[in-house]
C-alpha cells in the first residue's frame, strides 16, 4: 500500500513534468512546453528586458587581431570601431546576432526550405509544401553556388567567414535562459552559422524582389482576352506615361551588337503552347506586386547647401523584427553607416564620408518559364532540338520534425528546373514547366557591397556594381564632391527580336535565352542636366533602348517624385522629409474625375455627404481623411468588375498595370473588356461598371461606417507583424496615410521599411548629416523596449538624426554605452 | 514546525540556485530529496514543496518585474490563448511551480515512509 501511494504520486509527478517539458497537440492546437516556458528563472520571463537595457561591457574572443570597441547609442545602434577589416566584420556578426539571431536563423531556414524541421508540428502539410517548392525553385542549390563564388574570392571569403565567426561566437555563449524567445516557443535551438547561410539570405532577398511569375500570368491573360485587347492592356510602353529612370535623350553607349536591335515595342508572339487550360498559379510567399521603393538624389544646383542630398526608402513587408538593422562600421579601411540585412555582412543602404547610395527594385522580369515535353512518364528524357536528351536529377532531402524525411527528386533540364509537376501542380494542367532565373547565375553580390561600403567616388561605385547579378536594383549614388548618378544593375538576358512577354517556347536551343547584357550597357546616367536622378520602379528607359525587357512597372510614384524634384530648388533635409511622406494619390487624381463623370446624383442617393467629400477631395491620402477610403473602396470594386474575366480562373493571375486600365477607361469606354461575363442579357460599358462598382462600394462602406469609422488609416489598416504572425508581438491599425503608388507607400502589409536622407555639406566633423528611421526597433526581442519603439515616430513622419562618428574618440565622447571586445 | 520551515526554506533556496545552471524540472527533484530526508510526512511534505517552489517562483517574478514591464506579461498571456492579463499569467506560472513542488515533496515523503 505504501508502495502504491508512492508509485502513484511519483508517476503523476513524472507525467506532469513530461507534459510541461514538451510540446504536443490537443485537437489540432499545439500546446507549448508550459513548464519550461513559465519557469520565471529560465523561461519566457527571462527575455524581459529593463527599460534601459545594458549591454555586457566586455567580451573576450580568440582570433581577434586587436581590441574592438563598440558604442551603443540610445536607440541601440551599434557603432563598431575595429583595427582590421576582419575584426570589423567579426564584430558586425556578433553584435547583429546578439540582437537579431532568431530572425537571421529563421529567414535563412525559410530560404533553404528547412521550415519543416521546426514548424511541421505546428503548421503541418502547408509548411512541407512550402519547403518542397523552395527546394525545387533552386533556392538552396543557387545559394550553394553563390557561397562557392564568395569563398573563391579571397576578399569576400575573409569577410563572410569573419562575419560567420562572429555570429557563432554569440551562439556559443547562449544558454537556454538567454535564448531568444522564439526558440523557446518553438522548442528548438540555433544551429551554427556558415557562409552558406549568408548566401541564402541574399537569395531570400532575390526571391522577395524578383520572384514574380508574370510570364505565366501574361500567358493566361492572352487566353482570357482577345489579342487586340491584351496587346492594349499589356503593352510594353503604355502611351503618355513615359517618365523613365534614365531621362529620355540620354545616349545609350551600346558597343556590342544587340540581336534585338529594333524597336523594343515589338509585339510578335512566340508560339504559345497548344494546351488550352490556364498555366497554374505559382506560389511565391515572399513576392508581392507593389513591392517597390523610392530613391532620389539632387545635385548642389537644387539644394540649399550647394551639395548633393540623397534619399532612399525601400518598400518591403512590414515585419518585426524589422528586415533592416542600423549599424556603423569603422576600421582603417571603412567608415560606413546605414541599414544592414541581418545575415549578410556590410551595409546595404547607407553612406560613408565620401558617398551615399541606395536601392530600389528593378522590377524587370528575370524569370523565364519553358514548357517541357517528356519522352514518357519516367521523365528520364525530354525534347531538345528535335532529339531526346537525358534529364539530370537533383536529389534533396527535407527533414521533417516528427516524421521521416522526404526525398525530393527534381528534374533539371537545359531550360531550367522543373518546379511544378505531378503532386505539386494546380489541377487540370498537362505540361510540366521548367524555370530559368537569373538568380541561378553564379555571382558574388557580396563583393558589390564590400566595395560600395568603402567607395570614394563615381568610378568606385561603377566598379562595385560590376559584381551584382540578382536581384537587379536601381542603385542611386551621390558624392560629397558633387556627383549624382543612377544605374540599373543586374544580370538581364538578351531577349531576341520579337520576344513577347509570356511563356517561352521550350525544347529548342534557339528559343532558350541565356546571354547576359554587358553590365556597362545597363541603363545608367551621371549628372544629368536636370539636376536630379530618381527611381520608383518605373521603366528604366523609354522605347529607344535597344534591348527588350518586360516587367511590372510603376507609373505614379515616379511621376510625382519627378514633378516635385523638377519644380523645386534650394531643397533641404526638411523638404526631403516631407517629400518622403508625401501622400498625394495620383491614381485618384486621374481616375476619380472620369469615374465621377459617369455617375449622377441618383447613384449617390443616401450618400450625398460622401459624394461631396469626394468632389471636394484634394487627392491626399492623409491618415485622418475619409475621402481616400471612399475612393479606394470604389476603385477596388471598379478593378474587380472591369477584370471579371479573371473570376474563377484557376491559374496565375496578372492584372494589367493600373495606368493601362486608365487608358482603357479614357480611350475605350465601350471596350468589351468592361462587359461583365456573368450578365448575359446586357452589355456593360465603362459607365455601367463605374455605377455598379460604386453601388458595391457604398454597400461595403455602409457596414464599415457603422463600426469603427471610415478614416483612411482605419480602412487601410496598416500593420507591422511578427514574422510568425504572433498577434501579441504585432502592431495593428497604425495611424499613417499613404498607399501603394503613393510616395508614402504604406499599404496594409507593405511600406517604407527604411527611410534615409543623406545630406553632404550640411554636417560638421564628417561633413555629412543623415537622418533615418524604420518601423520597428533595433532589438528583435519582443521583451525589449527597443522592439517596436520607432513605429510611432515612423508613422508620424518623424526622423532620427543618425549618429555618424568620425572615429572611436568621438563615439567615446558621446557618453553612450561602451563595450570592449578583448583579443 | 522548525523542521517544516527549515525544509521549505532550504528547498526554495537550493531550487533557485540550481535552476540557474540546470533545467527547470530540477524543481521536481529538490523538494523530493529534502522532504525524503527531513520531512517524511506526506501532508506536510506536500505543503512544504508547494510553498518552497511557489514562493521562490513568485519572488523571482517580482524581482524580474522590478525593472521590467507588465505589458510584456500581458502579451505572454495572450500568446497562451489567455486574456491579456499579467496577473493571470503570474498566477498560472506560480501555480504550476507550486503544484510540481508539492507533488515532488509528497513523493519524497512517501518514498521515505515506504522504506522506513
Amino acid at each position: 500500500m505504501k508502495f502504491f501511494k508512492f508509485f502513484l504520486s511519483f508517476v503523476f509527478l513524472l507525467a506532469l513534468i513530461i507534459l510541461l517539458d514538451n510540446s504536443f497537440k490537443i485537437n489540432k492546437q499545439l500546446v507549448p512546453p508550459a513548464g519550461k516556458l513559465l519557469d520565471p528563472v529560465n523561461g519566457l520571463l527571462a527575455n524581459m528586458e529593463p527599460e534601459n537595457p545594458e549591454v555586457k561591457n566586455a567580451f573576450s574572443f580568440n582570433g581577434l587581431d586587436a581590441e574592438v570597441h563598440v558604442y551603443w547609442d540610445e536607440r541601440m545602434v551599434p557603432h563598431v570601431f575595429a583595427q582590421s577589416t576582419r575584426d570589423m566584420f567579426f564584430a558586425q556578426g556578433f553584435v547583429t546576432a546578439s540582437m537579431r539571431l532568431w530572425q537571421m536563423d529563421f529567414q535563412t531556414r525559410a530560404a533553404a526550405g528547412r521550415l519543416s524541421e521546426v514548424l511541421y508540428p505546428t503548421l503541418g502539410e502547408k509548411v512541407l509544401r512550402f519547403d518542397r517548392l523552395q527546394r525545387r525553385s533552386g533556392m538552396l542549390s543557387s545559394a550553394r553556388a553563390s557561397a562557392a563564388e564568395m569563398m573563391k574570392d579571397p576578399a569576400t571569403a575573409e569577410v563572410v567567414q569573419a562575419y560567420s565567426d562572429g555570429i557563432n561566437a554569440c551562439i556559443d555563449r547562449l544558454s537556454y535562459r538567454t535564448l531568444p524567445l522564439e526558440y523557446k516557443l518553438l522548442n528548438y535551438r540555433p544551429e551554427r552559422w556558415t557562409p552558406l547561410k549568408s548566401a541564402l539570405l541574399l537569395k531570400y532577398m532575390a526571391q522577395m524582389l524578383t520572384g514574380s511569375n508574370s510570364d505565366l500570368g501574361i500567358a493566361n491573360a492572352y487566353k482570357l482576352f482577345d489579342k487586340e485587347d491584351a496587346d492594349f492592356l499589356y503593352t510594353r510602353f503604355p502611351k503618355g506615361t513615359s517618365d523613365p529612370i534614365i531621362p529620355a535623350g540620354t545616349p545609350w553607349n551600346i558597343h556590342t551588337q544587340p540581336d534585338s536591335a529594333g524597336t523594343a515595342d515589338s509585339l510578335n508572339r512566340p508560339q504559345m503552347a497548344a494546351s488550352t487550360s490556364f498555366y497554374p498559379e505559382m506560389e511565391n510567399p515572399f513576392y508581392f506586386e507593389g513591392i517597390g521603393s523610392n530613391n532620389w538624389a539632387v545635385t548642389g544646383s537644387r539644394s540649399s547647401s550647394g551639395k548633393p542630398i540623397l534619399c532612399n526608402d525601400p518598400h518591403l513587408a512590414l515585419n518585426l523584427p524589422s528586415i533592416w538593422f542600423e549599424i556603423q562600421l569603422c576600421s582603417p579601411e571603412y567608415n560606413v553607416y546605414g541599414a544592414s540585412l541581418p545575415g549578410s555582412p556590410c551595409v546595404i543602404s547607407g553612406f560613408n564620408t565620401h558617398i551615399a547610395w541606395g536601392v530600389t527594385n528593378g522590377t524587370r522580369d528575370v524569370r523565364d518559364w519553358y514548357e517541357v515535353e517528356w519522352k514518357d512518364a519516367s521523365k528520364t528524357a525530354y525534347k531538345w532540338d528535335g532529339e531526346w536528351v537525358n534529364t539530370e536529377f537533383e536529389t534533396d532531402t527535407i527533414y521533417i520534425k516528427g516524421k521521416d524525411p522526404l526525398i525530393e527528386r527534381i528534374p533539371i533540364t537545359r531550360m531550367g528546373r522543373v518546379v511544378y509537376e505531378d503532386s505539386l501542380m494546380s489541377e487540370g494542367y498537362g505540361r510540366d514547366l521548367a524555370m530559368n532565373w537569373t538568380a541561378f547565375i553564379p555571382a558574388n553580390e557580396l563583393r558589390t557591397f564590400i566595395l560600395m561600403n568603402k567607395a570614394a567616388n563615381h568610378a568606385d561605385y561603377m566598379a562595385a556594381l560590376d559584381y551584382f547579378g540578382c536581384p537587379a536594383q536601381n542603385f542611386i549614388f551621390a558624392s560629397a564632391s558633387g556627383d549624382i548618378a543612377i544605374r540599373q544593375q543586374g544580370a538581364h538576358l538578351k531577349y531576341p527580336k520579337g520576344t513577347h512577354w509570356g511563356l517561352m517556347q521550350g525544347g529548342s536551343s534557339a528559343s532558350f535565352v541565356q546571354d547576359v547584357i554587358h553590365y556597362r550597357e545597363n541603363p545608367h546616367v551621371l549628372n544629368p542636366a536636370r539636376g536630379f536622378v530618381s527611381s520608383a520602379n518605373q521603366h528604366p528607359t523609354d522605347s529607344t533602348y535597344p534591348y527588350i525587357y518586360d516587367g511590372i512597372f510603376e507609373h505614379y510614384r515616379n511621376r510625382r517624385i519627378n514633378y516635385l524634384l523638377s519644380q523645386n530648388s534650394g531643397m533641404d533635409v526638411e523638404f526631403m522629409k516631407t517629400m518622403q511622406n508625401d501622400n498625394y494619390n495620383m491614381i485618384a487624381s486621374e481616375f476619380l474625375p472620369l469615374m465621377l463623370s459617369y455617375c449622377s446624383a441618383g447613384d449617390w442617393a443616401g450618400h450625398e455627404e460622401w459624394h461631396n467629400l469626394l468632389k471636394g477631395w484634394n487627392y491626399f491620402n492623409d491618415a485622418g481623411q475619409v475621402a481616400p477610403s471612399i475612393f479606394e473602396a470604389w476603385f477596388r470594386q471598379f478593378k474587380l468588375l472591369t477584370y471579371d474575366e479573371w473570376d474563377g480562373v484557376k491559374g496565375e493571375k496578372q492584372l494589367p498595370p493600373t495606368y493601362s486600365t486608365w487608358l482603357l477607361l479614357k480611350e475605350r469606354p465601350s471596350s468589351k473588356v468592361f462587359d461583365l461575363k456573368a450578365s448575359t442579357g446586357q452589355t456593360e460599358d465603362a459607365g455601367a461598371i463605374c455605377r455598379l462598382s460604386l453601388a458595391k462600394a457604398l454597400h461595403e462602406l455602409d457596414s464599415l461606417s457603422a463600426g469603427a469609422g471610415l478614416e483612411w488609416y482605419r480602412y487601410k489598416n496598416t500593420s507591422v507583424q511578427h514574422i510568425l504572425q504572433l498577434k501579441p508581438f504585432s502592431r495593428f491599425g497604425i495611424k499613417t496615410g499613404g498607399n501603394y503608388s503613393v510616395i508614402n507607400a504604406c499599404s496594409e502589409r507593405w511600406g517604407p521599411s527604411w527611410r534615409m536622407i543623406v545630406s553632404f555639406g550640411a554636417g560638421t566633423g564628417t561633413g555629412v548629416k543623415a537622418f533615418g528611421i524604420y518601423p520597428g526597433g533595433q532589438s528583435g526581442n519582443p521583451g525589449s523596449p527597443h522592439y517596436a519603439s520607432m513605429i510611432d515616430d515612423w508613422a508620424g513622419g518623424r526622423y532620427y538624426e543618425l549618429k555618424f562618428f568620425k572615429n572611436a574618440d568621438e563615439a567615446a565622447a558621446a557618453g553612450i554605452q561602451h563595450q570592449t571586445f578583448f583579443h | 514546525m522548525k523542521r517544516f520551515i527549515l525544509t521549505t526554506v532550504l528547498s526554495g533556496l537550493a531550487a533557485f540556485g540550481l535552476e540557474w545552471i540546470l533545467p527547470w524540472w530540477i524543481i521536481a527533484v529538490v523538494p523530493f530529496v529534502f522532504c525524503a530526508i527531513l520531512l517524511p510526512k506526506p501532508g506536510r511534505a506536500f505543503l512544504s514543496g508547494f510553498l518552497a517552489i511557489g514562493i521562490m517562483w513568485a519572488a523571482t517574478i517580482a524581482w524580474r518585474l522590478s525593472n521590467g514591464n507588465t505589458d510584456f506579461l500581458a502579451s505572454l498571456a495572450e500568446l497562451f490563448m489567455l486574456p491579456p492579463n499579467a496577473s493571470l499569467f503570474i498566477a498560472i506560472s506560480i501555480g504550476i511551480g507550486a503544484l510540481i513542488g508539492g507533488l515532488s515533496g509528497l513523493s519524497g515523503a512517501l518514498l521515505a515512509k515506504m522504506r522506513a
